[in-house]
């Protein structure tokens, strides 16, 4: 199943050579293509871990010490892992922010392993690019261009350290960047690990990542996340904003948390290829809504549909939540091997939890109610019979005996929820005869019609059920 | 009585307005005749007073309204003056309220609305006269009407809403391999309250809309997931507050500014925004918002924070007052600051940062609505701030100041506009659209999501025709616009066919056809590849590392849609082609079909079903994934007291080589009964009781990782929910 490569051979040697006694032996991928001009997450496994060595911090670089990458100086081979932090010094773009932390231990076969998310902020991808650049920094008070800092301004910035030269351009440095993760406490003292980060354009080469996620109802035009809804009404519809590095098909499901079930921790927010392979069975299932699969072109955003509305609970109260789940997809460019060959699939990986849309399932509005209370017994709701079809542009007639004793009654006829005509009556009244154009533009549509009595004050007191039928 | 100003001449309805002041109440004389006179006249089948039949063919009698035009009462008898005598029933209507059985007709010629306990509708709504004669309704009138709430405002609502729930785990079950039951069997409660209120009078309003829930189990609090333990058992969700007055508009809570694609473009958090008319055609528009969005009270106007706030200011000049929209210039400003914070309820890669920008948008369009144009430049300084999470390995130097530039152009002519070239019934329209959007390296504005280093241009036709309408685009992009040697420059090409096709309407005669489901096709082929090669021993690039792709993807969407049914079909196809150095095999295809069907079975019965399947080939790996799922479900409302629903799925994983496979079931049903409880005075409480039982089953095996498990879990809850309000 393995992409045979000179380059993961040379990184198999690597593992081969590098005997456990020596901690941490690797990493891979070793090397990634990561987007210029903003954020990138890509799943990275950390081999052959010796008992008792753990993983501290993270960070990357713009430069290595000279002596890191001797033979080595196009970068296509692993750095080996060192014993001491192979950064330049004063290159420092910063490190893994803590709410990107996704490392987890790990087991494939005989090997330990430490899995990881390194999430590459924006604004380290900037730093990597001012430093590509060559460019020079401004005094930071500069608005618009408008206004320039004196030389000399003590606010000015020191020039950044010389990076390795560019035979190409004068001025202008190399573009790859490192991360390093450090680790303590194995047999050999603390490691360090490196993987290259190379500035590409954040389409196709990419892994399949997504750096921002939004899920929203629509309502009106406006994005809502937080959602009322009455008994038995069908929510709007809802969709993904996403943006995303890499391509590919983004697969999985949307499921539905329901009032009583356990809500989801931490790691069930997560998209599958967050997580080790082994943990991935054990992220906590709810009810399944619909599957999705979308293929994601090299671009970078798309919008998603949701699932079918029709399809999420709303006839019990309370509150629900609908997660998008992700699973791990078959993305070339996000494999990683495990050790011994085994390649973790992880197209689809985030560095944060993917959000929640939430909805709140409540009673009904008060018309709605008074049908569940139900009419009084003798209430008979006789023309149009449940189901009738009315020919579209006529006058339609109504009947119905009961209700004698009401002060007021109101007939009411409504379609796709939309009131479309309603008809204060007399007491006693039991025939109504509807104008033509209350048919006359709804033809194929399904109406449905009910009584509703009404007090002196005409406040709502008792309502029959709605009664369907349909316009032909 | 009668409106001297009008004289004895009567108008058509839309013509017969009285003047501002005019009597509001029809003459004491007018309601003393039709009080004497007692008669009704309209209710039907009530004989008409005139034989004559209403005027046939051609324009309406007309009416006049001796209600005046200013806002009434809800409760005021309103007068209505024919402009003839009309024969046969006369049936009224304020809005789409039938009123006729509160008509009184004291004379031929004038007819009297009583509401006489049934207030009016509310708001600005039409009063309709029809004559019935012989089961023929003729119009007879249509007159404005501007009915004021019974509180004496012209709008008014008050919607309060509070729920309280108990929710429990009664029991469950889980095997070995399940995810371990955290809490076991439990009861929790929460609530729900929301209040949305409308006030508006003599030109002004205000609106609030506000909602908050509570729980007494911390992790299901609204901010559990960015607080943790400190997270509010009760919590504000949201919050607005508008008020507007004669063009002035103020506007506190949840709300949103800024409509520049490169400065500010619809940025939607909690703060303050302001609108104000200045001069004719000059408007401006201020905004102070939080930096991200939020939830809970802690922070009320989302303005605590200085250096997590988003300034806005937006100025605009119609050039062209006589002609709105003709041609409209803005000036925006923008000065924001935000934390490292992700979003409420987003998931992101947040940075702290800093920009400053100034943004000019020019609108226009010329006098047939033809030419269309939409030009966007903006100018913006912006700069990385510290993060304390970024520098946990050791202080950073400063980010700097960078000034970039960028501009959107949107350009639209109609080519062809109602075109009878294919027939006088389907006019064609034939729209010329080319966008263009240039972005330096380095731009950044904090109110939009543009990204930089940028330069993409988009052409397209798009044709409309008797409700079709078909597109072809044509789009080009490429990054690295600075040609740094050492960075990769990337180019896309892509061409897309999109084609609506509403078939019920075309197949159908008098209406439309459900037989035909209504058709979207979408084509489209996309390359992206290295435009360049940076040296590897620079950049770490080589020839395999760099990208050239070939996608194509085709989608057949349909929908039929019938008075008691709905279904669907999609079908997605994915092609891509690899074809760079080394990897030419690496090529992948995806194909999926997904099903769904709705019945309605009268108002009680609801069935859905859906299916999906999908199929991914690696040519590479010379692996096919297969993945499949079937659901079914059912609401029945028994009764006005009982509910029944349940689902069921199943869900099955294949590869072609055997290395990983799942099945998977799930099944759930509830039952919810539905009662009252006495309250207060007569009020009664609406009362829901559910049990619902979940069970679901997985089995995972993957050869390749020598892993296996069968998760099997069930749950029985119950829950009872109380509406108060």
């Amino acid at each position: 199943m393995g992409r045979p490569s000179w380059r993961a051979a040379v990184a198999a040697a690597v593992l081969l050579v590098a005997p456990p006694a020596w901690a941490v032996a690797g990493v891979s991928p070793f090397g990634v293509n990561v987007r210029s001009s903003g954020p990138t997450s890509v799943f990275l496994t950390f081999q052959n871990l010796d008992a008792g060595e753990v993983a501290a911090e993270a960070f990357w670089c713009g430069e290595l010490q000279p002596g890191v990458t001797v033979g080595n100086e196009s970068l296509q081979l692993p750095v080996p892992v060192q014993a001491a932090n192979p950064c330049l010094p004063g290159t420092l773009y910063g490190s893994l922010p803590l709410r990107h932390a996704r490392s987890r231990t790990s087991t494939s076969g005989a090997f330990a392993n430490l899995t990881d998310v390194m999430t590459i902020p924006a604004s380290v991808a900037r730093r990597a690019y001012l430093d590509a650049a060559g460019i020079a920094p401004a005094p930071p008070e500069e608005f618009l261009g408008l206004r320039r800092v004196a030389q000399g301004d003590p606010r000015a910035l020191p020039q950044p350290p010389a990076r390795r030269a560019n035979p190409f351009a004068a001025g202008i440095a190399n573009s790859a960047f490192f991360y390093v993760r450090r680790f303590t406490g194995g047999s050999g003292g603390d490691r360090y690990v490196v993987v290259t980060c190379r500035m590409a354009g954040g389409g196709a080469r990419v892994p399949l990542s997504l750096v921002d996620v939004r899920l929203q109802f629509e309502v009106d035009g406006r994005p809502v996340t937080v959602l009322g809804v009455p008994r038995g009404e069908v929510l709007p519809r809802a969709s993904v904003r996403l943006a995303y590095t890499g391509s590919g098909v983004l697969r999985g499901r949307w499921e539905v948390v329901a009032p009583g079930d356990a809500e989801p921790g931490s790691d069930d927010l997560l998209t599958e290829a967050t997580l080790p392979v082994e943990r991935r069975a054990l992220q906590r299932r709810y009810t399944l809504v619909e599957r999705f699969e979308h293929f994601l072109p090299p671009s970078g955003s798309a919008i998603l549909p949701g699932p079918d509305p029709r399809r999420l609970p709303a006839t019990v109260h309370g509150a629900y939540l609908v997660l998008f789940r992700v699973e791990a997809s078959d993305d070339g460019e996000a494999l990683s091997d495990t050790g011994g060959g085994r390649l973790a699939q992880a197209g689809g990986v985030a560095g944060f939890p993917m959000p929640v849309l939430r909805y709140h399932v409540g009673e009904a509005a008060e018309p709605d109610r008074l049908a569940e209370l139900g009419g009084p017994a003798s209430l008979q709701l006789l023309q149009p019979a449940p189901d009738a079809a009315l020919p579209a542009g006529q006058a339609a007639g109504f009947a119905w005996v009961g209700l004698a004793r009401a002060p007021l009654v109101r007939l009411e006829v409504e379609g796709a929820g939309q009131p479309v005509l309603s008809a204060l009556l007399r007491p006693g009244t039991t025939r109504y005869e509807a104008p033509p154009w209350m048919t006359a533009e709804r033809a194929g549509q399904q109406l449905r019609w009910r009584l509703v009595a009404l007090d002196a004050e005409a406040r709502p007191v008792v309502g029959s059920a709605w009664q369907a039928f349909s316009v032909r | 009585m009668r409106d001297p100003a009008h004289g004895p001449v009567i108008r058509r309805a839309k013509a017969a307005r009285h003047p501002t002041g005019a009597v509001r109440r029809p003459g004491r004389g007018v309601l003393a005749v039709a009080a004497a006179c007692g008669t009704l006249l309209l209710a039907p089948p009530a004989p008409a007073a005139d034989p004559a039949p209403a005027a046939e063919g051609g324009k309406p009698p007309g009416a006049v309204g001796e209600y005046g035009d200013g806002w009434v009462a809800a409760d005021q008898r309103l007068a209505v003056r024919l402009a003839a005598p009309v024969g046969g029933a006369l049936r009224v209507f304020v809005g789409t309220l039938d009123v006729s059985a509160f008509v009184r007709r004291p004379e031929p010629s004038v007819l009297v609305v009583e509401p006489s306990g049934p207030a009016l509708p509310a708001g600005e709504v039409p009063l309709r006269i029809f004559a019935v004669h012989e089961g023929r309704w003729q119009p007879v009138a249509e007159l404005p009407l501007k009915v004021l709430t019974r509180g004496g405002f012209e709008k008014a609502s008050a919607e309060p809403k509070l729920a309280l729930e108990t929710r429990s785990r009664a029991a469950e079950g889980r095997n070995a391999d399940a995810p371990p039951g955290e809490r076991g069997r439990y009861v929790d409660l929460a609530g729900k309250a929301s209040l949305s209120a409308t006030l508006e009078r003599a030109g002004t309003s205000a609106e609030l809309s506000l909602n908050a829930g509570g729980t007494s189990h911390r992790p299901q609090a609204l901010r559990f997931g960015e607080r943790g333990v400190r997270a509010p058992k009760v919590d504000l969700e949201d919050y607005r507050v508008d008020w507007r007055r004669a063009g002035y508009a103020l506007g506190l809570g949840h709300v949103s500014h800024g409509n520049h694609p490169l400065l500010l473009d619809g940025w939607a958090s909690r703060g303050l925004s302001a609108t104000l008319p200045l001069l004719r055609g000059l408007d401006l528009s201020l905004s102070a918002l939080n930096g991200a969005a939020i939830a809970g009270s802690d922070n009320l106007f989302g303005l605590d924070e200085p250096d997590h706030r988003v300034l806005a200011a937006t100025l605009g000049l119609e050039l062209l007052p006589e002609r709105p929209g003709g041609l409209r210039v803005e000036l925006s400003l923008l000065h924001a600051s935000v934390q490292a914070l992700a979003g409420f309820d987003a998931g992101e890669v947040p940075d702290a940062q800093h920009s400053r920008g100034l943004g000019l948008r020019l609108l226009g369009k010329d006098r047939s609505g033809r030419l269309r144009v939409d030009l966007a430049l903006a100018r913006s300084t912006f700069r990385n701030t510290a993060d304390p999470q970024l520098q946990a390995a050791g202080p950073l130097s400063p980010m700097p100041d960078q000034t970039r530039n960028g501009h959107v152009g949107e350009l639209a002519y109609d080519l062809l506009a109602d075109s009878t070239v294919l027939g006088a019934r389907h006019p064609l329209k034939l729209t010329l659209q080319w966008r263009r959007e240039h972005v330096e390296p380095l731009y950044r504005s904090l109110g939009t999501s543009l990204g930089p280093d940028l330069l993409s241009d988009r052409i397209g036709l798009v044709a409309t025709v008797a409700g079709a309408q078909v597109e072809l685009q044509h789009h080009r992009r490429e990054d690295n616009l600075d040609r740094i040697a050492t960075l990769l420059k990337t180019g896309d090409r892509a061409w897309e066919l999109r084609a609506t096709l509403p078939l019920p309407a075309w197949m159908g005669t008098d209406k439309p056809d459900a037989r035909w489901p209504a058709l979207k096709v979408a084509r489209r082929w996309h390359t992206q590849r290295a435009l360049n090669a940076p040296p590897a021993a620079q950049s770490g690039l080589s020839a395999t590392h760099l990208p050239d792709q070939a996608n194509a993807t085709l989608e057949i969407a349909a929908a039929w849609t019938a008075p008691a049914w709905t279904a669907s079909w999609t079908l997605a196809h994915a092609d891509q082609d690899n074809r760079q150095a080394g990897r030419e095999r690496a090529d992948t295809a995806s194909l999926s079909h997904r099903l769904s069907v709705t019945r309605q079975l009268g108002e009680a019965l609801s069935l859905n079903g859906g299916a999906n399947w999908a199929r991914q080939h690696n040519a590479e790996q010379g692996l096919a994934r297969h993945t499949g799922s079937l659901l079914l479900g059912a609401d029945w409302r028994v009764n006005e007291r009982w509910t029944l629903g349940g689902s069921g799925s199943v869900q099955r994983a294949r590869d072609s080589q055997d290395s990983a496979r799942s099945d998977g079931w799930g099944l759930q049903g509830q039952v919810a009964r539905s009662f009252e409880l006495p309250w207060v005075g007569s009020r009664r409480l609406p009362v829901q009781f559910f049990v619902r039982y979940a069970s679901l089953a997985e089995r995972q095996r993957n050869r390749t990782f020598g892993s296996s498990s069968t998760v099997r879990q069930w749950g029985l809850d119950t829950g009872l929910s109380i509406t108060v309000f």
